[in-house]
């Protein structure tokens, strides 16, 4: 299997405050990748790093090596809230043409999310969706450009466990069509479900990489055990 | 419901005076520089419907007068009965009245010319000295603002104390200086042109101001970063994402800023530095109103003020009226 992105002692400095990484993961080609933390642990800055728009101000550096095997636009970005991803002063068609992409693979993609935005609500604003439309017509925006990478910061965060529950479906539909995803959360049962290996990241590093089930089965690290811990069990009273 | 009327009214009285102004010597009653000194300040003509046997006239009239002195030597104008001049369309004007009576509406200035006509024409050189100016400025300020705050660092840096120099100069000293500073030999086309530029060096830095600090927080928005992994150059984020969110702001501070700039006008030309005659414009007619005595037993030479109040007045209104279309509140009711 072919490597898409491979980072390498990736260590972010700031001149005041936490110090992340080093870090080194990779991620092949049609695998599914998860990155699980808690939060402020710096999964987002990695996200930010990979699709090379991380910001430099005061004093933030980055070092190390991010090898990207693929082009800057076959990677693609599914925020973590929808609501403001989306400009709220346009209508969702005209962002969605905003991409460049012909009309066919538009309603492809919509299609695919199951999404049947029609001429009509295609002129509605974001404001007048709701935050599963939205997150299905982020995805069906990242798939449009036919990426080979897809980033996904904590996709489900802001929605309840039915959309939620709908949402992985569809990522889990993305991973069948062969596209690799970097899934970052902080559930840890989210990162199980999808991904065939995955990293928890503690403090800035990361403390465990492995494939779930054996993470599962035998944490080796403290924190991965309390997150495992965490994990609600159905008990009826 | 109330904020609906006022805007319309407001609407209303800006829309007839622009108009009004448009096509000023269509309906101006007279030539705004013809001087009939046998009627130097002379006060208001009033319309009669009843005349002075108590007859009534489905025509109005008015009578027309003889000036007069009193004992303190101040001209008085009686009103000469037998003469009854009636209403009829003027040769240029809609309105005009049977010679030798004459329709002063607003009355007349020291030199006998109708304050009505010369407050239309007027509003030609204060209308668009307050517009030009609030664009210009709100323009300079917006392109400032969207620069410092889309950049940062020291381009943000220099631009905003170039900014806060001009916002802490009080604004009064600064026009005096910048206007002295400036040859006083100018034709008055390069005068007004003068004036909208000194007016608009004082108002760009508080709109530079805000719209920086919109910017500011614009651009940490998970839209443009959207925009930003999609490979979107910085022109096309800064014009298609950012600034759009500011327009509505512009739209308000524009029609709120006008005001200001005619004032400034105004201020200027009172104190003889703005625009001089012949040209006209509501601040140079104000400058009949310096003299105590004049203001005193002719009050009808401040109407240029309560034109200049009036329109400032509707200007806030519809200002008030834009914000608050702005609000979010607002937007959501629509979309119900």
């Amino acid at each position: 299997m072919n490597t898409l992105i491979d980072v390498k002692d990736l260590v972010l400095d700031y001149p005041k405050g936490p110090r992340f990484g080093p870090m080194s993961f990779s991620i092949a080609e049609k695998e599914a990748f998860g990155l699980v933390g808690e939060s402020g642990a710096g999964k987002s800055t990695v996200a930010l790093a990979l699709m090379n728009v991380l910001k430099f101000k005061g004093g933030r550096k980055l070092k190390g090596k991010i090898e990207r095997h693929c082009s800057a636009k076959e990677i693609a970005y599914v925020p973590q809230d929808p609501a403001a991803a989306l400009d709220p002063l346009f209508t969702v068609g005209s962002q969605i043409r905003e991409l460049g992409c012909s009309e066919v693979a538009i309603l492809e993609a919509l299609e695919k999310v199951k999404l049947p935005l029609t001429g009509m609500s295609l002129k509605s604003y974001p404001h007048e969706l709701s935050g599963g439309m939205l997150q299905r017509l982020l995805i069906a925006m990242a798939l449009v450009r036919r990426p080979k990478l897809l980033i996904a910061d904590e996709p489900t965060s802001s929605l309840d466990v039915i959309h939620q529950a709908e949402i992985m479906k569809l990522f889990h539909a993305v991973r069948a069509e062969g596209i690799s995803v970097l899934f970052i959360t902080h559930h840890l049962p989210l990162a199980m479900d999808l991904c065939s290996r995955m990293a928890v990241l503690y403090e800035g590093k990361i403390v465990e990489t492995g494939i779930p089930r054996e993470i599962y089965e035998a944490p080796r690290h403290e924190f991965t055990r309390r997150l495992l811990e965490a994990v609600p069990v159905l008990e009826v009273a | 419901m109330k904020r609906g009327f006022l805007f319309g009214v407001a609407i209303l009285f800006l829309g007839g005076l622009t108009l009004a102004t448009a096509f000023a010597d269509r309906v101006a009653p007279y030539d705004p520089n013809l001087e009939n000194r046998a009627q130097a300040l002379h006060p208001p003509t009033p319309l009669h419907f009843w005349d002075e046997k108590g007859e009534f006239h489905k025509r109005p009239f008015v009578y027309a007068t003889q000036m007069g002195y009193e004992a303190n030597m101040l001209r008085t104008y009686s009103q000469v009965l037998k003469k009854k001049c009636f209403l009829r369309r003027g040769r240029h004007a809609p309105l005009g009245v049977q010679a030798p009576g004459k329709l002063y509406i607003l009355g007349t200035d020291s030199r006998g010319r109708d304050i009505f006509s010369r407050i239309l024409y007027g509003a030609r050189t204060s209308l668009s000295i307050g517009i030009l100016g609030a664009f210009v400025s709100v323009a300079f300020g917006f392109l400032v603002g969207a620069l410092a705050g889309y950049f940062g660092g020291w381009i943000d840096h220099l631009l905003m104390r170039v900014a806060e120099f001009f916002i802490m100069m009080p604004a009064l000293y600064l026009l005096l200086a910048l206007r002295g500073a400036l040859p006083p030999t100018l034709d008055s086309f390069q005068v007004y042109l003068l004036i909208v530029l000194i007016l608009s060096a004082i108002g760009w830095g508080g709109v530079a101001r805000v719209i920086r600090g919109m910017v500011l927080s614009l651009r940490e928005r998970d839209f443009v970063l959207a925009a930003r992994v999609l490979g979107r150059r910085t022109p096309e984020i800064l014009f298609r994402h950012i600034l759009p969110h500011t327009y509505g702001y512009l739209a308000v501070i524009v029609s709120i800023s006008i005001p200001g700039y005619i004032f400034g006008e105004s201020f200027l030309s009172v104190l003889g530095l703005g625009i001089q005659e012949p040209a006209i414009s509501w601040g140079n007619l104000l400058t009949e109103s310096l003299s105590y005595s004049v203001v005193r037993f002719h009050p009808w030479v401040l109407f240029p003020g309560l034109f200049i109040f009036l329109t400032a007045f509707c200007l806030n209104i519809i200002g008030d009226a834009l914000k608050a279309s702005q609000s979010p509140e607002d937007k959501l009711k629509e979309n119900v």
